[in-house]
């Protein structure tokens, strides 16, 4: 090993967690806010030119929300009318910014909206779950096929500190109607980039993202076939017959 | 390593050791949107060096990231102006001197490192871990890159001459 190897050794060894104090067991959870945050950069950690807006516009996004906050919290606190709209309306806030768009949420849904397990009952063919991760809050779940092609839902509940984003300089936008809900689909315009369909369920508590390198119509089939299950019945099921397919 | 790989490898690492990450910020940060920019800060310069630090090996990945995740609230200090902790006098030199006499062996290296002034261990770190170059550095640290070069070496030199001294070597 040579002198510098031996000092970088010695720097990272100095650096073990125990010198600031931290042991397993006083690690602070990572808020859900931040792990919304962090979802769009984990969609690709290795993109090279990276949005130099991305955390800037969460931040903006974020000094934006507080600002409608304040505004609604008097107007909640001072007019029943207005509680009870902000109550049931007043839930998702859509940000435009130059390369991404977000999906802010607020409010609070009860635990067995927030506890929901959803699954879409159809699937391009050849496509099987593979992966599901609990992102504290949201649910992302992957697929893929024998040829290595993947996709990727998400959904979590529309309340306060989730978020949805997305890349929005490479695709085409449009509205459309998914479930009685306002949907968003951004259909990919340039090769070897994802399209991403955002959409909710049908009261609209539940929000949802699908996204892949498969064209907008392809999403929106997946998105009309996404329902919710029964927990106990679903993790029954897996635990008997494995992934997604079987269980359809 | 092909690039899907690549990015599971980063997702594990991320969610493995993203609560260590975050408690990290919060030795620096009371302020979550500064939290929150030391915590993104950390994960896109682990993406950017990802086969660096993939290959330091797992056992140093705790240590990697907490040098990394105090670069970044450093940064963030210097940038804010509240950085206090970076004398340009070289504080702490005779201290470093007196605690070289007693205790032996790595405990002893890392005591030896902890009493090195502030701001040579701080771009001994971002020169030798973070591999950041000269200018690099300077740019962090808003100082010239002389004098960044010459911290760097000043701090180098009277690191390894005291572990020489003290007979501490590495295999």
């Amino acid at each position: 090993m040579n002198e510098n190897e031996a000092l970088k050794r010695l720097l990272i060894e100095a650096n073990e967690p125990g010198s600031l104090g931290i042991t397993q067991d006083n690690l602070e959870e990572v808020p859900e806010w931040v792990e919304a945050g962090m979802a769009y950069f984990l969609q690709n950690p290795f993109q090279k030119q990276r949005p130099a807006g991305w955390r800037r516009a969460l931040r903006y996004a974020a000094g934006i929300a507080a600002a409608i906050a304040v505004a609604m919290t008097v107007l909640y606190h001072t007019s029943p009318a207005a509680r009870a709209w902000m109550d049931e309306v007043i839930r998702v806030v859509m940000t435009w910014r130059e390369e991404n768009t977000m999906f802010h949420f607020s409010g609070k849904q009860p635990e067995e909206v927030a506890n929901s397990v959803w699954r879409p009952e159809w699937l391009p063919e050849g496509y099987e779950e593979y992966e599901v991760l609990d992102m504290s809050g949201a649910t992302k779940i992957k697929y893929r096929n024998e040829e290595g092609r993947r996709f990727t839902l998400i959904y979590c509940p529309v309340e306060e500190g989730n978020m949805l984003d997305m890349d929005n300089e490479h695709s085409d936008y449009r509205e459309i109607t998914l479930n009685g809900q306002a949907a968003h689909l951004f259909e990919s315009n340039t090769e070897g980039k994802n399209s991403f369909l955002v959409f909710f369920d049908e009261t609209g508590r539940m929000a949802f993202q699908v996204y892949g390198l498969m064209p907008g119509e392809t999403l929106i089939r997946v998105a009309e076939s996404v329902a919710q299950k029964n927990l106990v019945k679903f993790l029954l099921l897996l635990s008997q017959n494995g992934p997604l397919k079987t269980y359809i | 390593m092909v690039e899907d790989d690549k990015r599971r490898a980063f997702e594990k690492i991320y969610h493995s050791h993203k609560r260590l990450v975050w408690t990290t910020t919060g030795r620096f940060f009371h302020e979550n949107d500064k939290r929150w920019d030391a915590f993104q800060n950390t994960w896109e310069r682990v993406a950017k060096y990802f086969q660096k630090f993939f290959s330091a090996g797992c056992e140093f990945l705790p240590g990697y990231l907490v040098t990394i995740t105090k670069n970044e609230c450093k940064n963030l200090l210097v940038k804010e102006k509240r950085e206090r902790s970076l004398p340009l006098e070289l504080a702490g030199e005779e201290d470093f001197a007196a605690a070289a006499e007693t205790r032996q062996g790595a405990a002893r290296a890392k005591e030896l490192l902890a009493l090195l002034p502030r701001h040579y261990r701080a771009v001994l770190e971002m020169r030798l871990v973070l591999e950041m170059s000269n200018s690099e550095v300077a740019k962090a640290l808003e100082i010239t890159p002389a004098k960044a070069s010459t911290w760097y070496r000043r701090g180098r030199d009277m690191l390894v001459r005291r572990l020489k001294e003290e007979g501490i070597t590495y295999e």
